[in-house]
């Protein structure tokens, strides 16, 4: 079942994992820990570093995030399409232009809708 | 076999009319109606919707009636006739219930426009379910189905029971496609495919050097093959809540508001049954004798916890989501038996009992009950509310006992009908003479719970005033031809084996030349 050509994938999870483990121990140990007023000041979101969980917020920052993630993926899945594009057929061409179109209305819909306007 | 070129979109017209319309229809919706919250906009968007899907039948009738068959999107897809009745099927259920819904929007003040065609998008991937020939292209309707379903368990946003039973569905069903993922990966790194036909060829194949005792110096990993098989049938029978896999669904039905359980019960269940039916018949076929004695097991459980679990119920939607795990047994009991006479039984068994959970539904929506001395309706919720109905309405109520017979098999009515051709395909195989009787005494308990409620109906002297009072004439239509249906039923059953048989063998028409 797993041949050879699992070996690149063991050798690669098990390189992520090391070096995951390397940079979690450096950053306790070398990175400055002081507490300077860059450190304490608000986020852009308007949430302090160091607080409680319990609080109320605004769910308008987690929408936007959302959204946003929407778009992100739309990237990841545009750019290999645009590397690939010389050696791939109009298929391929289309069913990009197909969900971008899909992805466009849904634009529309939450424009119209408000989701986008800050109150 | 036919394959169609990617260009040529002609034989799937019908799905791609009814998406490309509903996208549509949600910019203009979008730009028209802005944030403006009215019920009007909720029935104009109804109205066109109805009218899509019914462009999409009148497509899919032309697709039946030129016996349009064939593979297209890399063998993503098949079309074939089994599939295109069942998808004209799934959308007449679903004009239905629209339609039953229209009073019970106006009730509860739903004014959102989106939960139309959101509504229009679960159809649609309806649609894609039964013509899907890849396990990976059915995950991804099926996903498509379940978010919309999600969507729909929170149509009302305050209801406390609606947000409560729309996230137990919500993890368990995403619990139960992982699972299935996990499994199209193991089949995947068996035999390099998750196509339907490439699965059948392989697995027949596998049966051939099972009985010529090569298969353990070929090949060593048939268990994984069928260990990630019947992972992807975990969320098969957990949609239809087969019952190991039941618990969510007394929860989530008693907990949704009741027109989406009507259309849980009604289109999602029928779409889902027949999916699994077309699984285990045409596509995994030398699976279904693998698998058996789970299958048998299932359906024990399934005949004893649904039809004991409703005897101790006393909220009618309660009882009727365990009275369907019970159903679901029988359904389960004629498909396991491999026949050619079991596989036409528990089409028939699905037929008549989605029929019934139409008539069922219909009346539920439309009873409203005035508590003594309070003027406010309130909805019907337990047996006892149902008390005294059959002296206000005597006529569907008699409509609605023919039906709860027929439910419970009872001869005059088509359920009895259904109930015994599953039990004589069951009689043909002598190991399952254990199940028939398991079979036969759930029938016999289910009878128990059935009167009950007919009792309640006409029996006990009450002075409450209890009658339908959201009874409108598209319930009573809808009511009274399926129960006309149902009783007449007995006149017509001499044909209706020739009839199922021609329906199933529809999907072979995609082998033919």
């Amino acid at each position: 079942m797993f041949d050879k050509e699992f070996i690149p994938f063991a050798i690669f999870f098990i390189i992520c994992f090391i070096l995951a483990i390397i940079l979690a121990v450096l950053a306790y140990s070398v990175a400055p820990a002081e507490e300077d007023l860059e450190k304490l000041s608000s986020y852009e979101c308007g949430f302090d570093p160091f607080e409680i969980a319990r609080i109320k917020f605004d769910i308008h920052f987690y929408l936007i995030a959302i959204l946003f993630i929407v778009f992100d993926l739309e990237i990841i899945f545009l750019f290999p399409w645009c590397a690939a594009n010389n050696i791939s057929s109009y298929e391929n061409f289309w069913s990009i232009l197909i969900f971008l179109l899909v992805l466009t209305i849904g634009f529309v819909y939450e424009w119209t809708k408000g989701a986008l306007t800050w109150k | 076999m036919y394959y169609y070129d990617i260009y040529d979109l002609s034989i799937i017209t019908p799905e791609i009319f009814l998406f490309c319309s509903l996208l549509l229809l949600l910019i203009c919706g979008s730009l028209n109606f802005r944030n403006n919250k009215s019920l009007e906009n909720v029935y104009l968007t109804s109205k066109i919707l109805i009218t899509l899907l019914v462009g999409t039948i009148v497509l899919l009738l032309n697709n039946l009636e030129n016996r349009v068959k064939g593979f297209i999107f890399y063998d993503l897809f098949a079309i074939e006739n089994f599939s295109t009745l069942a998808k004209i099927f799934v959308l007449l259920l679903t004009i239905s219930t629209m339609c039953s819904a229209k009073l019970y929007a106006k009730q509860n003040n739903l004014k959102e426009y989106e939960y139309v065609i959101v509504l229009g998008l679960i159809s649609g991937g309806l649609l894609i379910i039964l013509s899907a020939h890849d396990f990976m292209a059915l995950y991804l309707a099926i996903e498509l189905v379940s978010f919309g379903l999600y969507m729909l368990a929170v149509i009302k946003k305050k209801s406390i029971y609606g947000a409560e039973a729309g996230m137990k569905y919500f993890i368990i069903g995403a619990f139960a496609g992982g699972i299935y993922a996990y499994g199209a990966s193991l089949v995947y790194i068996q035999t390099g495919t998750t196509n339907f036909y490439s699965l059948q060829y392989y697995l027949y194949q596998q049966k051939l050097l099972w009985h010529t005792n090569t298969l353990n110096f070929l090949n060593h990993n048939y268990d994984l093959l069928l260990f990630g098989l019947s992972l992807m049938l975990v969320l098969l029978v957990f949609k239809i809540a087969a019952a190991p896999f039941h618990v969510w669904s007394p929860d989530v039905y008693e907990g949704v508001p009741l027109i989406v359980t009507t259309y849980y019960a009604v289109v999602v269940k029928f779409t889902f049954l027949i999916l699994l039916i077309k699984v285990l018949y045409f596509v995994l076929f030398d699976f279904l004798y693998v698998i058996k004695s789970a299958l048998i097991l299932m359906t024990v459980l399934s005949l004893l916890i649904g039809s004991i679990g409703a005897c101790t119920q006393d909220r009618i939607k309660r009882l009727f989501t365990y009275s369907s795990i019970s159903h679901i047994g029988y359904i389960l009991l004629g498909a396991l038996t491999g026949s050619e006479l079991g596989l036409s039984a528990a089409l028939l068994y699905i037929f008549i009992y989605t029929l019934s959970n139409i008539v069922l539904f219909n009346f539920l929506l439309s009873t409203d009950h005035y508590e003594y001395n309070n003027d406010t309706p309130t909805r019907v919720a337990t047996i006892s509310n149902l008390i005294g109905v059959g002296k206000a309405n005597p006529f569907v109520s008699t409509l609605f006992a023919f039906n709860l017979l027929s439910f419970a098999g009872i001869p005059p009515f088509a359920g009895f009908f259904a109930k015994i051709l599953i039990f004589t395909a069951a009689l043909q195989d002598e190991t399952l003479f254990p199940l028939l009787l398991v079979a036969i005494i759930s029938s016999l308990i289910s009878c128990f719970y059935y009167l009950k409620i007919i009792k309640a109906l006409f029996f006990v002297a009450t002075t409450a005033l209890t009658s339908l009072i959201s009874l409108d004439r598209t319930k009573e239509i809808t009511i009274f031809w399926s129960v006309l249906f149902l009783v007449c039923f007995a006149f017509t059953v001499d044909n209706t084996l020739a009839i199922l048989e021609r329906i199933w063998l529809g999907y072979f028409d995609l082998f033919k030349k």
